[in-house]
C-alpha cells in the first residue's frame, strides 16, 4: 500500500525546506523600503537578464552571432565618440567621450582628433593617441578579420602627432564618415600590444587575462553560460559616473523565464518582450514597460527572377491586396506603424510625403486583370496563359510574428484571387535558400544603420553574392546608390536617397510592412533607463536604483 | 574474470568503430547542411570579400574530404578545435559545461528510478483495477507532456505564485561571497526544480516499463509458487518480483543516462541550466562545428559507456549475460 501524500503537506515542506536552504545561504535579506526617492543616489546593483553569452572581452573576436557587444563593450571601453539617437531632423551628432575636440580639414578627408586629457586605463597607464592607432591597426588586420572591418575601409591612415592628439586620413569624403570611423572601441596598446595579430584568433582567451578597460565599468568576473559581473571603475573619467555600483549580466535564453524573474524581483531589466505580453506588464506591480522606435523595418521580399513577380503593377497589386494595418494592429498590438521604405519614417533621409500605398483590394484586382489575371476556370485563384497565380511564402521557423502574418497574408491575398502557400524553414537553411535565389516570396526584417546603405539589398551588384535575395536591377536606383556614398554633403546624399525612395516605392521590389518598436521591461526600483534605438543601455551609467532588491 | 575482460575488450572495439561512423556521419551531414557560420554574421553591410576571408580563416573554402581528414587527424591527437562562437578550444567549453549537465542527471536519476518504481509497482499491483487505471493514466500523461511546458509550469508555481525555488541558474548573484556550506546550499536550491522537472518527464517511460516487467514475471510459476507457500505479498512483489524484473531495468536505467544528459537540453534552455545540451543545442543553430563535433564525441562516448555499464551490472548479477 502506498501511502497517501497530502499535497499541502508536501507544499509546506517544499517551502520550509527552501527557506531553510536559503536561511543557510546567508543571502541578503531586503531591509525595510524607505520613502520614495527621488534624486539620483550612487550605489547598488542591477542585473540585467540576457538570452546568450559573450564570445570574449575583446571586441573585434566576439562576433556578431552571440550577445550584442553593445551590452558589454558600452560598459568596458569607450569609443571616441557617442553617436547620438537624434537622427529624425539631420543626420545623428557626435558628442565627445575619448575624444575632447575634433576639426575637419577643408577638403574633409583629414580630421584631427584631440583626446580628452585625464583618461587612463584602469591600471591608471594613460589612454593615447597610440592606442587609437594601435586601434585601427588591429581592426583592419586581415589575420584578426574583424567583422565591421568594412567601416575602416576609407581609412587611408591614423597618425599619430603627439600623445593627445591623432589625425585620421581619409581616401575619399562622404557624409557618414564620423560613423566609420567611431565604428568599435579604443583598446589598450600597452596591454593587447604584446601578443602578435597573427596571434588574436589563436589566442583569444589572453585578452581577458590581460584586460584592462577604460569605460564606466570594469570586468569583476565571467562564469561562461551563467553571469557576468561588472563592478564600478573608480578611475572613470566622468565625475560621479557610473552611478551603480555594479551590473550583473545573467544569461536566461528563455524569454519566459526571464519575465518571471523579473516579475518576481529578481531580475531588473528584461529586452524584447513578445508585443502581445504588453496588457499583461502592466498589471504586474513594480514593473515598467519601456517602449521606443528601433531601426528596423519588416517586409515582404518578392524574387523578380520568377516570372510572376516580374511586371511591378503586379507587384503593386500585391502591396494594396495585403491590410498592412491590420498585421501590425494584430500582430505588434500597436508597438508598429506601416512601413513604406527601406530608410525609416524616423530618419532624417526619408523621403518627404512619402506613404505606404493604401489597403485597396478592389484596386489591386483592377491591377491584376490589367495585367492578364484573371479567374478563367472559376477555382478562386486568377490564371495567365495557363498558370495559376500561386506561390510559396517563405518564412523561418521560430519567429512567431513572422508566421502569423505569413497566415494572415494568405487570407488577405485569397480575396484577390491569389493563392499564398506560407512554409518554414529553419533559420540557416532558408538562408541558404534565397541565397540561392530558390524561394518566391519571404518575410524578413532588416536594421538600418547610419550609414543609410541599402546598396546589399537594392544594388544589382548584391545579387550574387550579398543580400539582393530577390535580383532586383534598376540602372537607377544603382547609380543613385552609388552617388550618395560619393555625397559630403547630407543634403546632397539625401537628394538621391529620396529619388530611390521614390522608385522603390514605384516598383515595390519589397512590400514594406512594418516599421517596429521594441519594448523592454524594466523593474520600477530602476530609474532614468531611457533606452532608445541604439541601445537599451544607452544611458546605463546613469542609472540608478530608488530601492533595495 | 577473464571472461569479463574478453567482454569488455570487445565491446569497447565495437564501441570505438560505432564512434567514428558516428562523428563522421555527423562531420559530413553538418557540412552538407545549408549554411554556414558566415552566413550568420547579422550585418548585411559585411561585404562578400569579408565574408569569404572569414571561410579561409575558418578553413571552410577547402575541399571536404580534406577538410575531413584534417579535423579527424586534430582529433585524433585530442585537439577539438576552438569553438567558432566562445573563442576557446571546444574541449574546455564541454568540459566546464560538463559537471553542471553530471549533476543534473545524477540528482534525477534516482528521483527518476525511485518514482518509476513506486508508479510501475503500484500499478501492477493493482492491475484492472481503477488504481492501476489512474496511475497509468498518470504515468502516460506526464510522459506525454512537452518538458518546455512543465518546465515552465513549475517556474510559474515554484518560483512566481509561490516563490520557493529560484527560477533560473546554478548559483544565486552574488554566490561567490558564500562559504563551502552556504554555497552547496544554494546549488542545491537551484538544483531542485530542474531535477524534479527532469526526473518527473522521464519517470512516466520507467514506470509503464516496470509495469509491464512485473506483470509478466507475476505470471511466471515460482510467483505462484511463492503466493501459494504464503509469502507476503509485500515481499513476494519486492523481493521476488523485483529482482527478476531488474536485468532489463538495469539496462533501462543504463542507457538513460546519456538520454538524461540529452534530454536534459529542454530543461537547461528553461531553465539557464550551464550545461553541455545548452551548448550543444545552441552550436547546432549558430553552426559551430567544432563545438557541434566535440558535442557528438562526448554524447557518444557516453552512450557507450551507459550501455557498457549496463552490460556490466547486467553480466554482475545475471551469469547467463557473462558467459554468453
Amino acid at each position: 500500500m502506498i501511502g497517501q501524500v497530502n499535497p499541502t503537506r508536501l507544499r509546506r515542506f517544499a517551502l520550509c525546506a527552501s527557506l531553510w536552504l536559503a536561511a543557510c545561504t546567508g543571502e541578503p535579506q531586503a531591509p525595510p523600503a524607505a520613502g520614495p526617492v527621488t534624486e539620483p543616489q550612487r550605489g547598488g546593483t542591477v542585473v540585467i537578464g540576457s538570452t546568450a553569452d559573450i564570445g570574449g572581452v575583446n571586441d573585434l573576436l566576439s562576433g556578431t552571432t552571440v550577445i550584442s557587444g553593445d551590452v558589454l563593450y558600452r560598459m568596458l571601453f569607450l569609443h571616441l565618440f557617442e553617436e547620438q539617437p537624434d537622427f529624425s531632423e539631420h543626420p545623428p551628432s557626435f558628442a565627445p567621450r575619448l575624444a575632447e575636440s575634433a576639426e575637419w580639414s577643408p577638403d574633409h578627408l583629414t580630421l584631427t582628433v584631440r583626446l580628452r586629457p585625464g583618461v587612463t586605463w584602469s591600471d591608471g597607464v594613460p589612454v593615447t593617441a597610440d592606442d587609437v592607432r594601435f586601434t585601427w591597426q588591429a581592426q583592419t588586420d586581415p589575420d584578426i578579420a574583424w567583422d565591421y572591418a568594412f567601416a575602416k575601409e576609407a581609412i587611408r591612415d591614423v597618425e599619430v602627432v603627439d600623445a593627445a592628439t591623432v589625425r585620421f586620413h581619409f581616401k575619399n569624403a562622404y557624409f557618414s564618415q564620423m560613423a566609420d570611423l567611431n565604428e568599435g572601441v579604443i583598446l589598450p596598446k600597452h596591454a593587447w600590444g604584446a601578443l602578435p595579430f597573427k596571434e588574436w584568433r589563436a589566442q583569444p582567451e589572453w585578452f581577458q587575462a590581460h584586460l584592462v578597460t577604460d569605460g564606466p565599468f570594469v570586468l569583476a568576473s565571467w562564469t561562461p553560460q551563467q553571469e557576468i559581473v561588472l563592478k564600478r571603475n573608480e578611475r572613470y573619467f566622468e565625475k560621479d559616473l557610473p552611478r551603480l555600483d555594479s551590473v550583473v549580466i545573467r544569461v536566461i535564453p528563455d524569454r519566459a523565464n526571464q519575465l518571471a524573474q523579473l516579475r518576481v524581483g529578481t531580475l531588473d531589466y528584461v529586452e524584447q518582450v513578445p508585443a502581445a505580453r504588453a496588457a499583461e506588464l502592466s498589471s504586474w506591480p513594480n514593473v515598467q514597460a519601456l517602449s521606443y522606435w528601433t531601426r528596423q523595418y519588416g517586409f515582404l521580399e518578392w524574387n523578380l527572377a520568377r516570372p510572376l513577380f516580374k511586371d511591378p503593377a503586379v507587384r503593386r497589386a500585391l502591396t494594396q491586396a495585403i491590410d498592412r494595418q491590420a498585421i501590425v494592429d494584430t500582430l505588434w498590438h500597436g508597438f508598429a506603424k506601416v512601413a513604406d521604405s527601406p530608410i525609416l519614417s524616423t530618419f532624417w533621409a526619408h523621403a518627404p510625403g512619402l506613404q505606404p500605398w493604401p489597403y485597396a483590394p478592389e484596386e489591386a484586382k483592377r491591377l491584376l486583370a490589367a495585367a492578364g489575371w484573371k479567374d478563367s476556370d472559376g477555382d478562386g485563384v486568377v490564371d495567365k496563359g495557363g498558370q495559376r497565380f500561386s506561390f510559396e511564402l517563405l518564412t523561418n521557423a521560430g519567429n512567431e510574428i513572422r508566421r502569423d502574418t505569413a497566415v494572415m497574408i494568405q487570407e488577405q491575398l485569397r480575396r484577390v484571387g491569389v493563392e499564398a502557400k506560407p512554409a518554414t524553414l529553419e533559420t540557416n537553411t532558408m538562408i541558404a535558400q534565397l541565397a540561392r535565389h530558390e524561394f518566391d516570396a519571404t518575410i524578413l526584417s532588416y536594421s538600418i544603420d547610419t550609414s543609410l546603405d541599402i546598396t546589399y539589398a537594392f544594388h544589382s551588384s548584391s545579387i550574387k553574392d550579398s543580400f539582393n535575395y530577390g535580383a532586383y536591377s534598376n540602372p537607377d536606383v544603382d547609380r543613385l546608390l552609388d552617388e550618395v556614398r560619393q555625397q559630403v554633403d547630407p543634403q546632397d546624399a539625401k537628394a538621391r536617397l529620396v529619388r530611390a525612395q521614390q522608385i522603390l516605392h514605384d516598383e515595390q521590389p519589397y512590400t514594406f510592412l512594418w516599421e517596429s518598436q521594441r519594448l523592454d521591461a524594466a523593474s520600477s526600483r530602476l530609474q532614468d533607463p531611457r533606452p532608445n534605438a541604439l541601445s537599451a543601455y544607452f544611458h546605463i551609467r546613469e542609472w540608478w536604483v530608488s530601492g533595495p532588491r | 574474470m577473464a571472461s569479463l575482460s574478453r567482454f569488455v575488450v570487445r565491446r569497447a572495439a565495437a564501441a570505438f568503430v560505432l564512434l567514428l561512423l558516428v562523428l563522421t556521419a555527423t562531420f559530413f551531414l553538418l557540412h552538407l547542411a545549408p549554411g554556414d557560420p558566415t552566413q550568420l554574421l547579422d550585418n548585411p553591410r559585411i561585404p562578400p570579400a569579408q565574408r569569404a576571408h572569414l571561410r579561409e580563416i575558418y578553413g571552410l573554402d577547402r575541399p571536404l574530404a580534406v577538410q575531413y581528414l584534417s579535423w579527424l587527424r586534430a582529433a585524433a591527437r585530442g585537439d577539438w578545435g576552438d569553438s567558432w562562437v566562445h573563442h576557446r578550444p571546444a574541449a574546455r567549453v564541454l568540459a566546464e559545461a560538463f559537471p553542471a549537465t553530471a549533476l543534473l542527471a545524477a540528482a534525477a536519476l534516482p528521483l527518476e528510478a525511485a518514482l518509476g518504481l513506486a508508479l510501475g509497482v503500484a500499478a501492477a499491483r493493482r492491475r484492472g483495477a481503477w488504481g492501476d487505471h489512474v496511475l497509468r493514466t498518470v504515468s502516460l500523461v506526464i510522459y506525454a507532456l512537452p518538458t518546455f511546458w512543465l518546465g515552465l509550469m513549475a517556474i510559474l508555481a515554484f518560483s512566481v505564485r509561490w516563490p520557493i525555488f529560484p527560477a533560473s541558474h546554478l548559483r544565486s548573484v552574488g554566490a561567490g561571497e558564500l562559504g563551502p556550506l552556504a554555497a552547496a546550499l544554494d546549488v542545491a536550491r537551484h538544483l531542485a526544480l530542474p531535477a524534479l522537472v527532469l526526473a518527473v518527464t522521464n519517470a512516466g517511460g520507467l514506470a509503464r516499463f516496470v509495469r509491464n516487467s512485473l506483470l509478466d514475471t507475476f505470471s511466471q510459476d515460482y510467483i505462484r509458487t511463492a503466493r501459494a507457500a504464503g509469502i507476503s505479498e509485500r515481499r513476494v512483489v519486492w523481493v521476488h518480483a523485483l529482482r527478476n524484473t531488474l536485468p532489463p531495468l538495469v539496462q533501462v536505467l543504463g542507457l538513460q543516462l546519456p538520454l538524461l544528459l540529452s534530454g536534459s537540453l529542454v530543461i537547461e534552455v528553461v531553465f539557464s541550466w550551464p550545461g553541455v545540451g545548452r551548448l550543444a543545442y545552441d552550436a547546432v543553430l549558430t553552426r559551430d562545428y567544432p563545438l557541434v563535433l566535440a558535442a557528438t564525441a562526448l554524447a557518444g562516448v557516453l552512450v557507450v559507456l551507459g550501455t557498457l555499464l549496463a552490460d556490466l551490472v547486467l553480466a554482475a548479477v545475471d551469469p547467463r549475460v557473462r558467459h554468453a
